[in-house]
């Protein structure tokens, strides 16, 4: 009885853990897209700093997940549960990464970014922040519809990355901005729009936690519930 | 998968069920059931007691009237025995029968029957009979048994008769049939029966009479103890009947009267509670070891931008992920005081929450680390820090405007200085920026000061009925001047308007008008025009002033922000026409002060209009009090 309860401690830290993870992905990407969009130099350090911190944190979740498969050989949703927390883990720390990235364009802009791009740009890391937000708010309720939820928001998040890169076209184009600075636009949308697929990633390994079904490459899967007879 | 705790939660499942047993048959069945099985098994007791007695009276009963018959019979059976008179005998035994002796017998001693009252002589030897032999033997004899001539069952006494001599000369025997004493048997019990029939209603009905007695408080009280222990105490039961059902009663009464009471009063409490943490501005979160919400009022859902505050017993982390509340909760947790930082909430908003924590209920328990819980303040310092904000930036912007006329007087006082008497155009010329940027400065101070002063005034500003025209005409000659020079026609209202009287104060509305027409005109186009139009909402007693230009605009994203002390639209070209950057900041105080508004509206290319909205003059002219003037 007692290991039974030590083993749900375990699982239950490995939850809180990825649940700060997700907390601290949150904060990088509102973070990076606000020092980009205010050249705010200290607080891009912030997240850069943050990113050190959450590196350190997914390589200790990583050890606490594969010392309790080795001690507690767990079984069905416990065993999937750890084997989603590991690759979600990972999905976490890149996604960290990609917002050191946007954060990282602030020291080399030269400018302010113009109004045209900084409100499209907030939006969007409005929603990506919304979509990581969703796939932890998935993983912490095991709610296969709401993970599902976020891949439909993933669809949304690549239209708005579309609109975004013609938009810094053109204003390379008409000159509204220097060259140096576009290609910089471009590089915080392409890092924020790939936060937003490392999202999905993450609601894909909710619905394993939850279902027990691999749906990443199906995409009828990923969009339908199982039905009820099994098929 | 749920987050075990650290320490095993007390089991809540009810170790006793809410019925303690099914309940069966009601207690007044019960209670009179018993009263009248007793009452069956006292009688039958009773009953059979009794008839034994009776019956065995009736017996000895039987055998003295047989004795006493004897003894009465005895010397004429010996007279008749000792003359060897059978006649005699005989007629004893007829009369015997016809006294209701029933049978008499004479024996003699070798048994040969003398004399027999029921059967014709002569009769086989009775020698053998027991009673008989007992009676040669003892005296007396005594015997119960069938008669082999009759088939009743026969109570025999015999008595031996002696002669002179002592020797026995015969015996006498009488029998009496038993069926005699078994009939009077018969009817004992019968009559007892009959009695025990009556008996058993009332018996019935007196064990029920009792049984409700007794049970009816009972059942009261289990009813009543049943309804509060749900949680109802309408039907508190009003002492029933006396002795320990009613002192059981009262004291459950007393007690149901005591849980309610503080039932309510602990409810009202809560209640309060609820409704203190509702009403606070603070966000008030209670977590417990687990990080599960214990508590959440109403302001946390308003602090974090959620919908509903969050539902006791829900984690925290599926609620609020942001590192720094996380950060602040592990260290109460840990049993240290967190004191408060400043959180800002993701979102274009930028709201910034001050986040404190503190730990609660520290236990000393050996082996028990940490707090049981903590309590996280959240509180909303958006406007605090905004305001915290602009006013550093207004000592860095008073800094600069200073500074940089400061510069150019500065510089060309050293110029000149370094010239001496040579080359006097450029020296006049350096004075003249001299002299200008010394202007600016004083301009701008005058401006600094006139706005503190404001400031300082706030609502004790003196105010009394003003007529508008008159101050937006000395304001259009103050600045006729300059619009002449640019060649901007300034339109007023026609002077034949009845003149509207606003509550303020002349001076600083005159202000006012002064720095929007000085605006309207120097950023106006040349040839451009300046209009301004007075109307009256009577319904809202408010008298509105605008001032249209038809100047460059304001491109919107500058207007929120254009009212801000040293905001410039346009940085360079502002400071070249000579603004201070308080023109407007002196306005949006002026008209706060007389609790008016303003409000800009622009269209790039087509000019600016400002509404100024003021209150008006109530008919006395006489500043009411606070209020009173909407």
């Amino acid at each position: 009885m007692a290991l039974r309860q030590h083993f749900q401690q375990m699982l239950a830290d490995v939850e809180r853990r990825l649940a700060d993870e997700g907390g601290l992905v949150e904060r990088a990407v509102d973070d990076s897209c606000r020092s980009l969009l205010t050249r705010d130099a200290g607080l891009a350090g912030k997240v850069v700093e943050g990113d050190r911190y959450l590196d350190l944190m997914e390589v200790e979740l990583e050890r606490l997940c594969l010392d309790t498969l080795a001690l507690q050989q767990p079984m069905a949703s416990d065993l999937r549960f750890l084997a989603g927390a590991l690759k979600i883990n990972s999905d976490l720390e890149r996604m960290g990464d990609l917002a050191c990235n946007v954060a990282k364009q602030t020291w080399r802009i030269t400018a302010e970014p113009v109004p045209e791009f900084a409100q499209p740009f907030q939006e969007l890391a409005d929603a990506v922040r919304s979509m990581v937000r969703r796939s932890v708010d998935a993983l912490l309720r095991r709610d296969a519809a709401l993970a599902r939820d976020v891949w439909r928001e993933d669809a949304g998040v690549d239209e708005r990355f579309r609109g975004m890169l013609d938009l810094c076209m053109r204003l390379m184009k008409s000159g509204r901005t220097g060259v140096e600075d576009a290609t910089i636009y471009v590089a915080a949308v392409r890092n924020m729009e790939r936060i937003g697929d490392h999202a999905t990633n993450i609601a894909e390994d909710v619905v394993f936690i939850v279902e027990g079904r691999i749906v990443r490459h199906n995409a009828e899967a990923r969009i339908a519930p199982p039905s009820p007879d099994g098929v | 998968m749920t987050a075990s705790a650290p320490t095993p939660a007390p089991t809540t499942s009810p170790r006793f069920p809410p019925t303690a047993r099914a309940p069966g048959l009601p207690l007044w069945l019960r209670i009179s059931a018993t009263v009248l099985g007793s009452f069956l098994l006292a009688a039958l007791v009773a009953g059979a007691w009794i008839g034994v007695a009776v019956v065995q009276l009736a017996e000895q009963e039987l055998e003295d009237s047989l004795a006493a018959d004897i003894e009465m019979l005895v010397p004429a059976v010996r007279r008749g025995l000792t003359t060897n008179d059978t006649e005699l005998l005989q007629s004893i035994a007829g009369g015997a029968t016809a006294r209701g002796m029933v049978r008499l017998t004479v024996i003699l001693p070798d048994g040969e029957v003398v004399a027999e009252s029921e059967h014709r002589l002569p009769i086989p030897s009775h020698r053998d009979r027991p009673e008989v032999q007992d009676a040669l033997r003892d005296g007396r004899g005594r015997a119960e048994r069938k008669s082999t001539t009759t088939s009743d069952v026969y109570v025999y006494v015999a008595q031996r008769v002696d002669g002179a001599d002592g020797r026995p000369v015969g015996i006498l025997r009488i029998a009496r049939p038993k069926r005699l004493v078994q009939a009077f048997d018969h009817d004992v019990i019968r009559t007892m029966g009959v009695a025990a029939l009556f008996g058993l209603p009332v018996a019935a009905l007196v064990g029920w009479l009792a049984a409700r007695r007794i049970a009816r408080p009972l059942e009261e009280m289990t009813a009543a103890a049943t309804r509060m222990a749900a949680g109802d105490f309408t039907h508190v039961p009003h002492s029933p009947g006396v002795g320990e059902a009613g002192r059981l009663g009262s004291a459950l009464e007393r007690m149901g009267r005591e849980l309610s009471e503080m039932l309510r009063s602990r409810e009202q409490s809560r209640a309060e509670l609820a409704a203190i943490l509702d009403s606070m501005a603070e966000g008030v979160l209670a977590i417990d070891r687990d990080e599960r919400v214990l508590l959440a009022n109403r302001a946390v859902a308003e602090c974090l931008g959620i919908s509903a505050a969050p539902a006791p017993g829900s984690l925290l982390r599926e609620v609020v992920r942001l590192p720094e509340i996380s950060t602040q909760l592990r260290r109460a947790l840990g049993g240290r005081l967190a004191p408060e930082i400043d959180v800002t909430l993701p979102g274009a908003a930028g709201r910034v929450l001050a986040v404190g924590a503190t730990p609660i209920g520290v236990a000393g328990a050996p082996g028990d680390d940490g707090a049981r819980g903590a309590v996280l303040v959240l509180r909303d310092v958006t406007v605090v820090r905004r305001l915290e904000r602009t006013r550093l930036d207004f000592v860095a912007n008073v800094s600069h405007e200073l500074r940089t006329p400061l510069a150019a007087v500065l510089g060309s006082v050293e110029t000149v200085r370094d010239l001496g008497d040579e080359e006097p155009e450029a020296r006049a010329r350096m004075l003249e920026t001299a002299a200008r940027q010394g202007r600016r400065l004083a301009a701008i101070v005058d401006d600094l000061l006139a706005l503190s002063k404001i400031e300082t005034e706030g609502d004790q500003l003196e105010r009394g009925p003003v007529p508008l025209l008159r101050g937006l005409r000395s304001a259009a000659s103050a600045v006729a001047a300059d619009a002449k020079a640019r060649g901007v026609t300034l339109s007023l209202p026609s002077p034949e308007a009845a003149d509207t009287i606003v509550l303020g104060n002349e001076g600083r509305l005159e202000q006012v008008w002064t720095n929007l027409l000085a605006n309207a005109v120097k950023y106006n186009r040349p040839e451009g025009s300046v209009t301004v139009t007075v109307s009256v909402d009577t319904a809202r007693r408010a008298a509105d002033v605008s001032v249209a230009d038809t100047g460059q605009g304001i491109p919107a994203e500058h207007l929120p922000r254009i009212f801000e002390r040293f905001y410039r639209v346009d940085k360079g070209r502002s400071r070249d026409q000579g603004g201070t950057g308080l023109g407007l900041a002196i306005v949006k105080h002026i008209v706060v002060a007389h609790r008016g508004s303003v409000h800009v509206e622009s269209r790039p290319g087509e000019g600016s209009v400002f509404r100024i909205r003021l209150p008006l003059a109530e008919a006395e002219p006489t500043d009411r009090p606070r209020g009173a003037v909407s």
